[in-house]
């Protein structure tokens, strides 16, 4: 199969299943109890704006006429106004997304790279008590519970020893100081950062480890891997020019498919460390009943786990040449 | 040799071994199975912990028997009124209001190995079911119910289930248990469906078929026998998936408000405030959660180890998603 | 000074229920230039042998005694460096199953490419791609199909990439491990064809490993038949097509119709010479059970080497009631 139309099969895919996820959040909300329009629409607001609201999401129509109305306001961008913050919901949406992939890709790759090296090797070790210790670690390191290591965390690095911000992102003086260049306020992200991508990079490092290693030892059983050994190369050429790159292919798979997982995680590790991204937003509009908000913000995390999906995909078939050639 | 030709025999001569023999083949492979898994070091850890998590979980029923103020929920020490750290009165210390942490964990496991061992079993059941139909039924079937379990794979389960909170509000501990096993059942439905496609091809559902068996009668009597191990399998991996996402949940305050769990406990330490105070009340139930998530993958990974290593193949890649 | 002498070599495998033979006091030489054949059923030890000559037995294997003598030199003394600069250089092997034994994610000159650069790493690129166009065209591979995937070939195309593989660093010795066995019958003939060229062409000595006892009639002068891990006789090829010793020889020629056309086995049988050298194993012979002339002898007391011609011997108690 070449890759332009696998992309495009997937691609098409991919807007189905959202299709079918809108459509099913929309039966969702209206077969939930109460009245839609007190659910979407906040009542404290002055009454014009009110019927300028219920006007805007249809929902003085019939059911099919809102659902049509619901699809267009998806394409336009217009989710309504967030009861807690009083603000279009499309505008807190595009504040919070970008610092959630900022902190979720920078996890992941990371992550993924740790992960991947170190399963290689310990792949090589088997049987040996390292490779025995590794991977009890990494069975530990990924069983650990996100939301109270990140306490942990926080309570050690940042509480007692005082090397990390206690939650954020930026520190607001540093971004309100006119004279703060672009290379301070990295920094000091950065430096917000740090915590809350250790504490992912720990989990999900220890469950790419245990992934790439069981890969390994399959792969090392296959006949290439022989041919290699005989053609005299050394056994590190072994392991990386012909054992790694086959074993990656069912890695990558499997982060694809755990990716909807690992959203989970993400947005624990938000909430915990009040990162401001779009996982703590929702869990946030959960809690305070800010349903505009919090239909909004799930249908996005829904995308981006869909596109994060089909860049997977584009990944495995440039890694497989069975698939792009 | 020994444990592939004994199922070889078990199978092909089904009618002229008598019953006590075939017990006995049974037992063969179990011990021998046993004694593989008793081998494993990761298998043996997960087991002990198991065993004492099952412990405590027994325990749980106790110390409110030995005075109400023991009591997990409802309990209060009528001398404590605030977060007070271990001592011979209370073990592991109070929370904030005075009530026993120490049974608040036993209660703890008792509610951890409810909602992971019932939302496991009821997402294996659905998952074998659906694997096997989806294998066996042939294409469209297939399809469809593939791309519908490849469907809420994508879905970050936890985040669907707080929507749905907030839809229809607080949700019971039973909800919340049927609503993971509905999120967690199509990685068990993959694995089982693409065993089941190769045993269709196999000689001896052929032979069921000629008999004249219906398709019912050789999915439970000829296909279910053979996929059951490797649903099992998976059984303890879906118990630590349930076991966190309860967690979570309730570590988030969408938990069932009139039990406690440890993820409950969390949320207490962490919304009073008093994680910085009191790492006594805030390390039990974090060591528990992790732990017997632990000890579940542990047993699962050394199982896997024991069952023939080419059903192992088939799943390599389904792995993460458990 | 033979190409290749192996003596006495015993190879085992540990298990969960102790060590298991696979190999049993093998000897054999092979001179420049030679073909052998080792024939005998999935099983009986061929590919150990085959492997154990590249020091590539399994991790659970190991030679429990014997030498591999390779131009004089003891290849189970090699360390493990040293074995990396042997292989390939001096003795390249084909393998089982070509379109495994092909990676997958690279290119098959680039894998090609790999073995002449990791031997000879004094050569110019200009060289390689001269060196690997020769190799193509030696085995009939259109030079643009040099860099495609090896999903891209078809089975045949395959194996005699395999075959370019296990020759690009001109070794001395070529060991053969079912070269054909997933192959069609047309394509078969073709690489037996390819490598029996090959070996007029280059000069180079080879093993040739197969169950299928037309395959080696085809390609070598001498034959060794194993079973379950002996040798239980070996010879020249017209020795030992035309008049075998070995019931299970016997057995193994009969079952194969191909051959009566290349040898009349059943002709004018020369005298069968009755002389045992000395006990040679323990154990009573492998075969008895199966062996249609078997006698109570057979199932008592070992097997006797009996020598047939000086070239031609056989590991059967039965003498001159065999036919």
């Amino acid at each position: 199969m070449n890759l332009k139309s696998l992309l495009l099969r997937r691609s098409i895919e991919i807007l189905v299943v959202f299709g079918i996820i809108m459509t099913g959040l929309f039966l969702l909300f209206h077969a939930a109890p109460g009245d839609p329009i007190s659910m979407m629409v906040d009542l404290t607001m002055t009454p014009e704006d009110v019927e300028r609201m219920v006007a805007q999401l249809g929902l003085d129509q019939p059911i099919w006429i809102q659902y049509l109305y619901y699809i267009k306001n998806f394409f336009t961008g217009n989710f309504g106004t967030s009861f807690h913050y009083g603000r279009p919901v499309i505008e807190i949406i595009s504040e919070r997304l970008p610092n959630t992939i900022l902190l979720f890709t920078t996890a992941t790759i990371l992550a993924a790279m740790a992960g991947v090296w170190l399963g290689k090797i310990i792949a090589w070790y088997k049987g040996k008590a390292i490779d025995t210790w590794t991977t009890i670690f990494a069975l530990v390191c990924n069983t650990l519970f996100l939301p109270w290591i990140s306490l942990l965390f926080i309570w050690f690095f940042a509480y007692w020893v005082g090397w990390f911000p206690l939650s954020g992102m930026m520190t607001p003086e540093i971004w309100v100081n006119p004279e703060a260049g672009f290379f301070a306020k990295a920094v000091d992200v950065l430096h917000h950062m740090l915590l809350p991508l250790l504490t992912l990079f720990i989990v999900n490092t220890g469950s790419y480890l245990l992934i790439m290693r069981s890969s390994m030892l399959e792969t090392i059983k296959e006949d290439y891997i022989l041919t290699a050994r005989a053609k005299g190369l050394s056994e590190k050429q072994v392991r990386n020019r012909h054992a790694a790159p086959n074993a990656l292919l069912p890695v990558v798979t499997s982060v694809g498919l755990s990716l909807a997982f690992s959203v989970n995680g993400g947005a624990l590790t938000e909430t915990v460390f009040s990162w401001p991204g779009i996982g703590r937003e929702l869990i946030f509009a959960v809690s305070n009943s800010d349903y505009p908000l919090a239909m909004a913000s799930f249908l996005f995390i829904a995308l981006v786990v869909l596109v994060a999906n089909l860049i997977v995909d584009i990944l495995y078939a440039y890694l497989d040449p069975r698939i792009s050639y | 040799m020994t444990i592939t030709s004994n199922r070889h025999a078990a199978y092909s001569m089904e009618n002229v071994i008598d019953k006590k023999t075939r017990r006995s083949y049974k037992r063969q492979r179990f011990s021998a199975g046993w004694s593989l898994f008793y081998k494993n070091m990761v298998g043996k850890i997960g087991l002990y912990l198991l065993i004492l998590f099952g412990a405590m979980a027994l325990a749980s029923y106790i110390p409110p028997l030995v005075d109400p103020m023991y009591h997990p929920m409802t309990g209060v020490d009528p001398l404590i009124s605030y977060a007070s750290p271990p001592s011979w009165r209370h073990w592991l210390g109070t929370d904030n209001i005075g009530r026993d942490i120490f049974s608040q964990l036993l209660t703890g496991a008792r509610v951890a190995f409810l909602v992971g061992v019932s939302a496991a079993f009821i997402s294996i059941v659905l998952g074998t079911l659906i694997g096997m139909i989806a294998g066996y039924g042939g294409r469209i079937a297939d399809s469809l119910l593939m791309r519908f379990a490849d469907m809420i794979m994508v879905m970050p389960s936890l985040l669907v289930i707080l929507l749905l909170s907030v839809l229809f509000g607080q949700l019971s501990i039973w909800i919340i248990v049927i609503l993971i096993a509905l999120f967690r059942w199509p990685a068990v439905a993959r694995v089982i469906r693409s065993q089941t496609l190769t045993l269709k091809k196999r000689p001896f559902v052929d032979m069921a078929r000629v008999a004249g068996a219906s398709h019912i009668r050789i999915i439970f009597r000829h296909i279910l026998p053979n996929v059951l191990p490797m649903a099992l399998l998976y059984m303890t991996f879906r118990v630590t998936s349930a076991i966190i996402v309860e967690a979570a949940l309730a570590f988030l305050g969408f938990g069932d408000p009139n039990t406690v769990s440890w993820g409950m406990m969390l949320q207490w330490v962490w919304k009073t405030g008093h994680m910085f105070q009191a790492p006594y009340w805030l390390l039990p139930p974090g060591i528990c959660i992790s732990l017997i998530t632990l000890s579940f993958y542990m047993m699962g990974r050394a199982m896997e180890e024991v069952l023939d290593p080419r059903l192992r193949k088939i799943q390599k890649a389904d792995y993460a998603a458990s | 000074m033979p190409l290749l002498d192996v003596d006495n070599l015993t190879i085992a495998y540990h298990t969960r229920s102790g060590p298991v033979t696979a190999v049993e006091n093998v000897s054999f030489r092979l001179e420049r230039g030679k073909f052998l054949g080792i024939v005998g059923e999935s099983g009986c030890g061929k590919t150990t042998i085959g492997m154990s000559l590249l020091g590539l037995l399994p991790e659970n294997g190991f030679v429990r005694e014997g030498r591999i003598l390779f131009e004089g030199s003891d290849l189970l003394a090699l360390s493990q460096k040293e074995l990396q600069a042997f292989r390939w250089k001096k003795i390249s092997m084909i393998f089982q199953a070509a379109m495994n034994a092909l990676n997958p994610v690279h290119r098959v000159g680039d894998q090609i490419i790999e073995a002449i650069r990791i031997h000879n790493p004094e050569f110019s690129e200009e060289r390689i791609q001269k060196e690997i166009k020769e190799l193509y065209d030696l085995v009939d591979i259109p030079e643009q199909r040099i860099f495609d995937y090896p999903h891209q070939y078809s089975g045949g195309m395959k194996q005699r990439a395999v075959i370019a593989m296990a020759l690009s660093c001109r070794p001395d010795l070529v060991i053969a491990d079912e070269p054909t066995t997933a192959l069609d019958v047309i394509v078969q003939d073709q690489i037996i064809r390819k490598i029996k060229d090959i070996q007029r062409q280059r000069g180079i000595a080879g093993i040739f490993i197969s169950h299928d006892i037309g395959v080696v009639a085809e390609a070598c002068q001498d034959i060794m038949v194993m079973y379950r891990g002996k040798i239980v006789e070996q010879g020249k090829r017209e020795e030992v097509f035309v008049a075998p010793v070995h019931p299970y020889t016997i057995a193994l020629l009969s079952s194969h119709l191909t051959i009566d056309g290349v040898f009349d086995f059943h002709a004018d049988k020369p005298e069968v010479a009755c002389d045992f050298s000395p006990d040679f194993f323990a154990g009573v012979c492998g075969y008895a059970e199966s062996c249609s002339r078997a006698e109570a002898q057979c199932f008592t007391a070992p097997p006797k080497w009996r020598e047939i011609t000086p070239t031609h011997k056989a590991l059967c108690r039965l003498c001159g009631q065999n036919d």
